[in-house]
């Protein structure tokens, strides 16, 4: 499982979403979050950090900057060309799912989810980071 | 597609709906009435969240209404926090619970051959809003459903773009 201690960034322009994650990362023990309102949020956030974060869970439908917008962006950056990417969406059509692969997600999340499955997908990330390392 | 099934269209609305509850909140909503005639206030609606509605050929509505408080325990179903008011930041739960039926609807919508595009939606909050009565050559659906945290209803309105 990921380190305690890692930085995690959550992007999704409604709060509401933001707040269900955040509380799934505290009860799993995660205490290191920061919140974005969409990609180009995010983006000075990741850009700015002194320490890179180490996750990234990131809506993919929001405006200004989508989630597979700041899932290019990310990749083509050296700190967090290997940073492990979660999408969350409420669509899955196979095209998108083709998209996001290419641009480098580490996993995916379909809305609705429960807590449990945001947790499965965390630990089963982690897993597919390590594997590769 | 240049036909609008509607049985087809609300078939796959209610079925998002009831997943998007059951999955993301464990409730279980049963959908009470469908009318494809306006009603004038089924139920008093105080958040009100809507997605504008595009394809090639037909443009629209739809939108998710609560009463407050219906809203409120939803809301602290989702964030585990006790409300006792409706502001700009708790209502915004009504939107995403729209954004995750219309995605997942929309899928299975487009599916049947329409191209039903992305969209984000917007909400608005406030004691009793006034749902105006519509006299127009389109098709609309009122979906009232009620669950653990009360009723709610769907409002779908849709015309095609060659009229």
């Amino acid at each position: 499982m990921f380190n305690l201690d890692i930085k995690i960034i959550i992007l999704d322009d409604m709060s509401t979403i933001r707040k269900i994650v955040k509380k799934t990362l505290k009860e799993m023990g995660f205490n290191n979050i920061t919140e974005a309102v969409d990609g180009n949020d995010a983006w000075t956030h990741l850009n700015a950090a002194v320490t890179p974060f180490d996750l990234i869970i990131s809506d993919w439908n929001m405006p200004n900057c989508t989630g597979i917008e700041l899932l290019k962006r990310v990749r083509a950056d050296q700190r967090y060309a290997k940073t492990p990417f979660i999408l969350l969406t409420a669509e899955v059509e196979a095209h998108q799912v083709s998209e996001a692969l290419k641009e480098g997600v580490s996993n995916y999340i379909v809305k609705p989810f429960a807590a449990e499955t945001l947790k499965q997908k965390i630990e089963q990330t982690h897993k597919k980071v390590t594997s590769a390392a | 597609m240049n036909t609008l099934n509607l049985p087809h269209i609300s078939k796959c609305l209610s079925q998002s709906v009831i997943h998007a509850l059951s999955v993301q909140l464990s409730m279980t909503p049963t959908l009470q009435k469908a009318t494809e005639e306006v009603v004038e206030n089924c139920l008093d609606v105080d958040c009100l969240s809507t997605i504008v509605l595009n394809s090639s050929m037909w443009t629209g509505t739809l939108s998710l209404a609560f009463p407050q408080q219906t809203i409120l325990k939803i809301i602290e179903n989702m964030l585990g926090e006790v409300y006792t008011e409706l502001n700009s930041e708790n209502a915004d739960t009504a939107g995403e619970l729209l954004n995750i039926i219309y995605g997942n609807a929309r899928m299975t919508i487009n599916g049947d051959g329409y191209d039903f595009q992305p969209a984000l939606p917007t909400t608005v909050a406030g004691k009793e809003l006034g749902l105006a009565k519509h006299k127009m050559s389109s098709a609309h659906m009122v979906h009232v459903y009620e669950s653990e945290a009360g009723p709610f209803m769907t409002i779908l309105w849709l015309c095609s773009k060659a009229a």
